[in-house]
């Protein structure tokens, strides 16, 4: 049955929450019956463990938000600890009841079974903070294998002694003014945990984990432990899950803040990462000031810190421009070290002199050798030629070009698609050629910039591209970029960034052929 | 994202509803990981697939290039989102679509 517990622990994904919304319909229900009741025929000490009590699901509820609004929180880690924390709940949720119902006659039935759900309880947190020390802890100690054995077989025995209780005073009862009272065999009910205590102890001499971890854990016994001598043998003072709490809170603050430390660096290391990325892609504007036969403007918008977009341009020689627009599958840190090793080697065969087709093929070939992620990239690449207009390219599963030519205006290209590179090796490209006049336009794009979605799930699409584009077409690169990004952003509101956004945009203005396209 | 399998001997039928992206394609990708040993035939049904993005064409890229060595692959049912990023990509050239 233990085992039960444990497997459907870990195979529920929803415990954060489902802790949180008992811990706090507890506190409510806790405050409303103390309101209702009022503290009439209590005894002080009695007053004081209610108000720990009180106090004491309060923080338990606060702490389950907490770790419940962290979508990060998942692990079987997480899932004792958060079962701990309930099960804490619930037993200040009881004892508090306990004491409510203390001496009133009347209400003789109810003590004995609050009573006897306090007692189980008891034990099953005493079972899941072992589940939590082994797991943590785990070593492969013979003693704590056998300990941790003989506690999950006892736990339903245990249980099933407590609901004896309700017919035979094995432990407690309660007499006819509504008194608790612990009865001669009272002393057995601590047998499981004096299991439970000794199982932990030899686990955590055992266990290799740092000393501070240990210590920690070692502090969900020592505290109530503490408390325990400090006020045992008075009747009236219950507050041994109240520092049992306190140590769970430890528990928290160092199991949560550790990760925060470490999230810290790594939010530094990709700041790093974004800079290094962003200063591959070209971005000094106008990229080549001495030339008056075209110009250009890109920009890239990263949906992380870093992205799987980029952009490239690079004059090939002095009469060819070279130019080019990927995408990566996926985004952050993976996509971005693709990117990274793709554009190098698309630039480098293009300086080559290779045409359009024959770098394609040849990237793909030199990334399927070395691609055991399985991950691709959409590659459109062109080679102009600057004193023909001639621009020839080639499109590796990229979405369409744009064009717009001096007498008209931006149309989708809808050019022949080969295959993804670092798809499969061997694939072959078509090469085809668009003329290009002075004045003519060529806008590239990453499926960012279609797919920006709005709060209720709409896509941009690329009509609402060609009809931005068109509101601005007659402007410098620079400005039909900015103009096109306004229109996105508006479109997109609150939503967040879903995909990369990158665009790039080439206007020609050298001697081109008269010829149409 | 919800996961459909229906198994029938060495054939197994995998419906999608929802969107295939980022978040949701490790979940098919751990799917297909543990169903496709021993497979002969895996069909895609698409029907209730409203999106697929890079990530989700990734785990396709994979099962497809795993069912040539054992079997077969068919994708079925896509909508027009869906079967106008498998041709921009160049995928519809490569994967058997019905």
């Amino acid at each position: 049955m233990a085992e039960k517990i444990e497997r459907r622990l870990r195979e529920n994904p929803h415990t954060p929450l489902v802790s949180f919304i008992i811990s706090l319909t507890l506190f409510v229900l806790l405050v409303a019956i103390c309101a209702l009741r009022g503290f009439g025929g209590m005894e002080a000490t009695w007053v004081f463990n209610c108000g720990a009590d009180v106090l004491g699901v309060a923080i338990c509820t606060v702490i389950l938000f907490s770790i419940y609004r962290d979508k990060r929180n998942s692990g079987i880690v997480v899932q004792l600890f958060v079962s701990i924390l309930a099960a804490n709940s619930i037993a200040l949720f009881l004892d508090a009841l306990c004491w409510l119902v203390q001496g009133i006659p009347s209400m003789r039935a109810l003590n004995m079974i609050v009573n006897v759900l306090y007692y189980c309880n008891s034990l099953v947190i005493v079972f899941l903070f072992w589940r939590y020390v082994d797991t943590t802890l785990g070593t492969d100690g013979i003693f704590s294998k056998w300990c941790g054995r003989i506690l999950s077989f006892l736990l339903l025995p245990a249980l099933i002694m407590c609901f004896v209780n309700l017919f035979y005073p094995v432990y407690f009862l309660v007499d006819e003014l509504g008194n608790y009272k612990r009865s001669g065999t009272y002393v057995f009910s601590m047998l499981y945990l004096a299991i439970a205590v000794i199982a932990i102890i030899l686990c955590l001499i055992a266990s290799n984990a740092p000393r501070r971890q240990k210590a920690i854990a070692a502090s969900f016994i020592t505290i109530p432990l503490l408390n325990q001598i400090l006020t045992g043998a008075f009747f009236g003072i219950s507050t041994q899950y109240a520092a049992a709490l306190v140590s769970v809170v430890l528990i928290y603050g160092v199991l949560f803040t550790d990760r925060g430390k470490t999230l810290a660096a790594t939010e530094s290391e990709l700041n790093m990462a974004a800079s290094i990325q962003l200063h591959m892609l070209p971005s000094i504007f106008p990229p080549f000031p001495e030339r008056d036969d075209f110009d250009i403007y890109a920009s890239m918008n990263p949906a992380k810190e870093v992205g799987g977009d980029f952009y490239d341009f690079f004059l090939i020689d002095d009469d060819h421009l070279g130019l080019v627009m990927a995408d990566v599958s996926g985004k952050g840190v993976p996509a971005a070290l693709f990117m990274m090793a793709s554009k190098i080697l698309i630039q480098n065969y293009a300086l080559l002199g290779m045409s359009p087709k024959e770098v394609l093929e040849s990237a793909n070939d030199r990334i399927c050798s070395n691609n055991r992620e399985e991950m691709f990239v959409t590659v459109w690449f062109g080679s102009l030629d600057l004193r023909t207009g001639v621009l020839t390219c080639a499109n590796a599963g990229h979405e369409y070009p744009v064009l717009k030519n001096p007498d008209g205006s931006f149309e989708l290209i809808k050019d022949k698609h080969g295959f993804v590179i670092g798809g499969l090796g061997g694939v072959k490209y078509r090469e085809y050629e668009l003329n290009l006049k002075p004045g003519s336009k060529l806008f590239l794009y990453t499926d960012g910039l279609p797919e920006a979605t709005d709060s209720a799930g709409e896509l941009f699409g690329t009509d609402r591209m060609l009809e931005a584009l068109k509101q601005v077409e007659n402007g410098e690169p620079q400005a039909i970029l900015e103009g096109v990004d306004s229109v996105v952003n508006r479109f997109v509101g609150e939503a967040p960034q879903f995909d990369d956004l990158t665009m790039l945009c080439l206007e020609y203005r050298g001697k081109g052929d008269v010829n149409d396209v | 994202m919800t996961i459909n399998k229906q198994l029938n001997g060495t054939a197994l039928t995998v419906a999608l509803e929802g969107r295939l992206d980022t978040t949701t394609s490790p979940q098919l990708e751990d799917e297909l990981k543990s169903s496709l040993p021993g497979l002969t035939k895996l069909t895609f049904d698409f029907s209730k697939l409203e999106y697929i993005s890079s990530a989700g064409l990734r785990v396709l890229l994979g099962a497809h290039k795993t069912m040539l060595k054992q079997g077969e692959m068919t994708v079925t049912n896509v909508n027009e989102i869906v079967k106008e990023v498998f041709e921009v990509t160049g995928f519809s050239d490569i994967l058997n679509i019905e």
